[in-house]
């Protein structure tokens, strides 16, 4: 016996049939939509890879596609199926084949993802290598508005970090000075280099040598423009990259992610509804995730263009 | 001999829903099957037949009464490979070749890939079905199609055979062919029952029939006590049209009665039948 012959192969193939070539025009399309209107950002190169959209296009008809043949395909997974008591006689396992349609699924789903995600992010400009970013939690009262004041950042889990970025909000300035910080880490200064913020929201990034941070501790030494540190605002930057193609890989995985869970309400739905209403369903779940930005992955996949680990 | 299938009293009723009343699609019925025998189940649309398959198949459960398939209860998982159900309607997987269907088949069945290869292309070659191997379910003629649902039934070689119609659609090769495996299979010690309309079918092929009407048993029991009568009818063959009148008044001379005086012709489906004997010869020939 093999599970090629069972349902988890005969899904596999029907996604592979019907989904391929939608995917591949899906794909096409966002290339020359991209090469069309490439965003270009002064700056950081990175950003202006995290502000095209195209790279959703493709993954998520993959995703459409897989999840809609999966429930088309076997007949039991939806009621009133052609052929389902001949199946349902047969079919092996507490769910009826069901878990082995849905492998079956995401299997094609990751076949069909992993090679556009690994060349569209190389082809959309994300960073060839991708870091580690962990946000650093701060005190209750993350402000410092006089020189001298402190805050203490801790960073979990701790990591080998070569930058932090900080990008506090700024309130009315009391005078006519940037506010200077300086950072250190275990009585340790990380850079000699100044650290100056006069407007809201600048980002500042900070590098040092690549050195173990659990903690990170901010004084300010100069100014007059009070900061607020918010959640989000001091980002600690690993050392240790990550090569593009692992971090579209691990894309590809927050995408099947998306799938799990629609099969599901497909197969739940399914036990007394007919297939309109399923394939509604499918594709309301998957638009909302994909699009609407509701679960991981639209995060991820900016996470990708931006060079951030997914892990 | 322990019956290959046996059931008491069972019976189905589909609960109302609504304003919609409940349908007793099954009267309480008692039924025995013997290894070897075919049991052909006749009746109109709507009688039950159906039911009873998916009954003894499995798939739906009795409201009242006892049912036993070789032993167990008919949605035991060990019979899924001994009892097999061919039910009527589309197949499923229509995107799939016959191999691919049958190679599916064969895996949900727990059998070796070997052994199910070596099986579907004997079953696919016997049901004439070899040259459209490489096409897709969803071409086939609704013959083929019958065809290829009875080659699954038979894959696992089962105990018993429940069978949906499984000449409908076919052309008269065809349920010649169908019938001819059919009795073979209880030649070879297998129950078969088989629901079907055609009555000419049943009455070459079955041992006994039951016959259905609104769910209820209507008739049953063995085909030639069933058929039986107390008259005799001579048929000759060969006699002039004098020696035919004369025949006829000696009859009526013993108080007998002339129902029909007919010149002798063929039955289209022994017409057929002959020219699928004379065709296949001409290929062994070849």
């Amino acid at each position: 016996m093999s599970v090629w012959r069972g349902p988890f192969g005969v899904t596999w193939r029907q996604c592979m049939r019907a989904s391929a070539l939608p995917t591949a025009a899906a794909a096409l399309l966002a290339a020359v939509g991209h090469a069309w209107d490439a965003p270009v950002l002064a700056g950081d190169g990175a950003a202006a890879a995290a502000a095209t959209p195209w790279l959703t296009l493709p993954l998520f008809v993959a995703a459409v596609g897989c999840c809609l043949v999966a429930a088309r395909t076997w007949p039991t997974f939806v009621r009133g199926q052609e052929g389902a008591d001949a199946v349902r006689r047969i079919a092996r396992g507490p769910l009826g084949g069901r878990g082995a349609v849905a492998a079956g699924a995401l299997t094609a789903q990751l076949t069909l993802s992993l090679p556009l995600a690994l060349a569209l992010a190389g082809w959309f400009g994300a960073p060839p290598e991708a870091q580690r970013h962990v946000e650093a939690e701060g005190p209750a009262t993350p402000i410092v508005d006089s020189v001298g004041a402190q805050l203490l950042f801790v960073v979990r889990p701790s990591l080998r970090a070569q930058s932090v970025w900080l990008r506090p909000r700024a309130s009315l300035p009391q005078g006519p000075d940037p506010t200077q910080l300086s950072l250190t880490s275990g009585g340790v200064e990380l850079t000699d280099a100044p650290i100056s913020f006069e407007e809201s929201r600048e980002l500042v990034k900070v590098p040092f040598a690549p050195r173990e941070l659990a903690a990170l501790q901010v004084t300010q030494t100069a100014g007059h423009v009070p900061l607020l540190f918010g959640p989000g605002s001091v980002v600690v930057v690993g050392a240790a990259p990550l090569p593009r193609w692992g971090n579209a890989a691990l894309l590809t995985l927050y995408a099947a992610a998306t799938s799990v869970g629609t099969l599901i309400l497909a197969a739940a739905l399914g036990l007394g509804a007919g297939w309109s209403t399923v394939a509604a369903a499918v594709v309301a779940a998957q638009f909302v995730q994909w699009i609407g930005g509701i679960g991981p992955v639209d995060e991820a996949l900016l996470d990708v263009l931006r060079g951030r680990w997914l892990l | 001999m322990a019956a290959a299938i046996s059931a008491q009293q069972l019976a189905v009723t589909f609960p109302g829903r609504g304003w919609r009343p409940s349908v007793a699609a099954l009267k309480p019925l008692d039924l025995e099957l013997e290894p070897g025998h075919v049991l052909g189940v006749l009746g109109p649309n709507g009688s039950g037949k159906t039911t009873l398959l998916r009954v003894l198949a499995g798939l739906q459960a009795p409201t009242s009464g006892a049912v036993q398939v070789l032993g167990h209860a008919p949605a035991h998982r060990e019979l899924v490979r001994r009892v097999s159900y061919q039910c009527e309607g589309p197949l499923p997987l229509a995107t799939l070749s016959a191999p691919e269907y049958l190679a599916f088949v064969g895996a949900e069945l727990g059998l070796p890939n070997a052994v199910s290869d070596e099986r579907a292309a004997a079953l696919l070659a016997r049901l004439e079905l070899e040259p459209a191997r490489r096409r897709r379910i969803h071409t086939f003629s609704t013959g083929m199609c019958k065809r290829l649902a009875l080659a699954a039934a038979l894959l696992a070689e089962p105990e018993v055979l429940l069978l949906d119609e499984p000449t409908s659609g076919l052309d008269p090769f065809g349920t010649a062919t169908v019938m001819e495996i059919l009795r073979e299979r209880a030649d070879g010690g297998a129950a078969v029952l088989m629901a079907s309309h055609h009555l000419l079918e049943v009455e070459e092929s079955c041992d006994e029939v039951l016959v259905l009407h609104n769910g209820a048993v209507h008739a049953r029991g063995d085909l030639e006590e069933l058929l039986a009568t107390d008259e005799h009818a001579l048929v000759v063959r060969g006699l002039d049209d004098d020696a035919m009148r004369e025949l006829g008044a000696a009859a009526r001379d013993r108080g007998g009665e002339v129902v029909r005086v007919e010149r002798p012709r063929d039955h289209l489906f022994a017409l057929f039948r002959r020219l699928g004997r004379d065709r296949g010869d001409e290929e062994r020939r070849r």
